[in-house]
């Protein structure tokens, strides 16, 4: 896996030439009503780059794609794909994208060839149905009406036709939701292969494991706004380490120079910004007063502390988020 | 897997523009051979919505062996049945139920305009009708002797016409519809409207002139005229009509279509909803 671990300043975006910028997105804010889903966020995603966009339901990812796919309109901000306008030079675009909606959108009485048929005449340049159900390895359901498909089936037929036409940018908006394990390996590989074709690849999810192992960069949404982005290493090393242990409510743990703690009945947890020098303090302690640190662990930060501790903080524009699918 | 899954670079995408798939034409007959297969395999729909009125037409006008004018009346009349539950009724379904698939959406976030997306979900039912008139039409003039339609190319335009109109309205109430079930309930005011029209399952000269005269103005007053006409060249009251004089005398019914469908398209681009209202 490529990782290309780019700079997050803007000064090294500057730095990159317009051909190579893909997604382009400025002060995009996106208002149903009074509710305002997206509120002024900025990113660019550089050709052949995997892009993942993380956050809680009703952060607003699902209506920042729909807007890059050209499904909504900005209320406001500027945001182009492939250098255009993806409502008003949708004709131009649409050939050059590749789309996986969050949810369904076939006919149920259809079968599978039936849909890659049908799809592949809205198609240009469109792969084979074999080839592309060998590729979603959907092969032996081919005959097979889509709503008896299973659930990872049906999102992998909504891959197949997502990659199709061999896109330029592919759009998959939580791609391996209600998969399971070995249809979620498939997709990552499917997506793995694309993106060494030079596809650009635009996904949102929940699931961190699926960030840090596909992307080269992740954006946090948080109430409409973007609270991070960056490589997931680079994103992980801004947090603090974590030392967490039982011990028994009449012993006092230490203070430990570089890290905060925090007590719930027997259980201590330290965040440390200086895990070696910190943990050697405290296993002292516990040698010095021959004192039993149950259940000791030490490990630095994962992707999921970060989103933990950036996308769930309490945030008063949650409570009323709506739904993310559709208005 | 790899060697096929290449991206293509901005200089083939605009170079491909022979491709069958760019061309709105393809793309509308791709919509209708999905519409066609999913009523293939939805038989209840089909009966209900295909075979049922093929038949209930077929024996309403067959009574009517060798009465030219009745005859002929009547025929227009079914036709206008026809066209209301299929390009209406039926049509309003489809929309609704292809919108809370989210078919509509998957389409739109292709290579489909809106416009061609409308029309090719909608064109299956129309191409239905179209073939229905046309076995209705062959059966009158072959089986109960009724004579060959004068001026085929009204009767066409206007079929084509009333099917955009009965279609836009169908998109625009396709909004508030949220099941085949629902669409019995909110399709039933414009069903009555366009049926209880003099021409349509009201008899000519039935009602009260001045009535007759206003409910003239709703779609299928002009529309059932236009028919008439059309096959008749001769006018309701029994003046005949030169092949140019029929065009002439159906002016004034293509205007107040031409209306309609105006006032259809701005309810449907009004109203029409692409993806499934929330919560």
């Amino acid at each position: 896996m490529t990782r290309r671990g780019l700079e997050l300043s803007p000064v090294a975006g500057s730095l990159i030439a317009m051909d190579d910028v893909v997604i382009e997105v400025d002060g995009l804010r996106r208002s149903y009503g009074k509710f305002e889903a997206v509120r002024g966020i900025s990113l660019r995603i550089l050709r052949g780059e995997l892009f993942a966009l993380l956050g809680t339901n009703g952060a607003g990812k699902t209506t920042t794609i729909e807007v890059l796919e050209g499904l909504q309109p900005a209320t406001s901000g500027r945001v182009r794909v492939l250098g255009l306008d993806p409502v008003r030079d949708r004709a131009a675009v649409r050939p050059r994208t590749g789309v996986m909606l969050q949810h369904g959108g076939f006919t149920g009485a259809l079968t599978v060839r039936e849909t890659v048929e049908a799809w592949r005449s809205l198609t240009v340049r469109p792969h084979t149905v074999a080839e592309v159900l060998e590729l979603v390895d959907l092969t032996d359901r081919v005959n097979v009406t889509v709503d008896q498909l299973s659930g990872g089936e049906g999102r992998r037929l909504e891959l197949a036709l997502a990659v199709l036409g061999r896109p330029e940018v592919l759009f998959l908006d939580e791609p391996t939701t209600g998969m399971d394990p070995a249809s979620r390996r498939r997709t990552w590989e499917v997506v793995r292969e694309l993106q060494r074709g030079g596809t650009t690849v635009l996904l949102t999810t929940h699931y961190l494991e699926e960030a840090e192992i596909l992307a080269d960069r992740v954006a946090i949404m948080r109430g409409g706004n973007l609270v991070a982005t960056g490589a997931p290493e680079d994103i992980v090393r801004t947090l603090p380490a974590r030392i967490t242990f039982r011990l028994p409510a009449t012993e006092v743990p230490p203070e430990l120079p570089h890290a905060t703690r925090l007590v719930e009945s027997d259980r201590v947890t330290y965040e440390s910004r200086q895990l070696q020098g910190d943990l050697t303090r405290l296993l002292e302690w516990a040698n010095a007063g021959d004192i039993q640190l149950a259940a000791l662990s030490a490990r630095p930060a994962t992707l999921e502390d970060a989103f933990l501790d950036i996308a769930a903080e309490n945030d008063p524009t949650d409570q009323h988020a709506e739904p993310e699918a559709v208005r | 897997m790899s060697g096929t899954m290449t991206t293509q670079n901005a200089d083939t995408a605009s170079t491909r523009g022979g491709d069958r798939a760019l061309k709105p034409i393809w793309q509308m007959v791709a919509m209708m051979k999905m519409e066609m297969l999913a009523l293939r395999r939805n038989w209840t729909a089909s009966a209900m919505n295909v075979a049922a009125p093929l038949m209930i037409a077929l024996l309403l006008v067959s009574k009517y062996g060798g009465q030219t004018v009745p005859g002929v009346r009547r025929v227009v009349s079914v036709t206008t049945l026809i066209m209301v539950f299929l390009v209406h009724h039926h049509l309003t379904t489809v929309y609704a139920s292809r919108r809370q698939e989210l078919v509509l959406k998957r389409l739109r976030a292709g290579i489909a305009s809106d416009r061609t997306i409308l029309f090719g979900t909608a064109s299956s039912t129309v191409v239905l009708f179209l073939a229905q008139f046309v076995v209705l039409a062959v059966y009158a003039v072959l089986a109960l002797d009724l004579p060959v339609p004068r001026n085929p190319l009204v009767m066409l335009l206007v079929l084509l016409l009333g099917s955009s109109i009965m279609a836009a309205f169908s998109a625009a109430l396709s909004a508030i519809t949220r099941s085949s079930e629902a669409a019995m309930l909110t399709t039933l005011p414009t069903v009555v409207l366009f049926l209880a029209t003099p021409g349509a399952l009201l008899e000519l000269n039935a009602s009260p002139n001045a009535m007759e005269r206003m409910l003239w103005f709703l779609p299928s007053g002009p529309f059932t005229e236009v028919l008439r006409i059309g096959w008749l060249a001769e006018t309701d009251e029994g003046r005949s009509l030169s092949f140019a004089g029929t065009f002439v005398e159906t002016l004034p019914s293509f205007g107040v279509l031409l209306i309609w469908l105006a006032v259809s398209l701005y309810l449907a681009r009004r109203f029409f909803r692409w993806e499934p209202r929330h919560g």
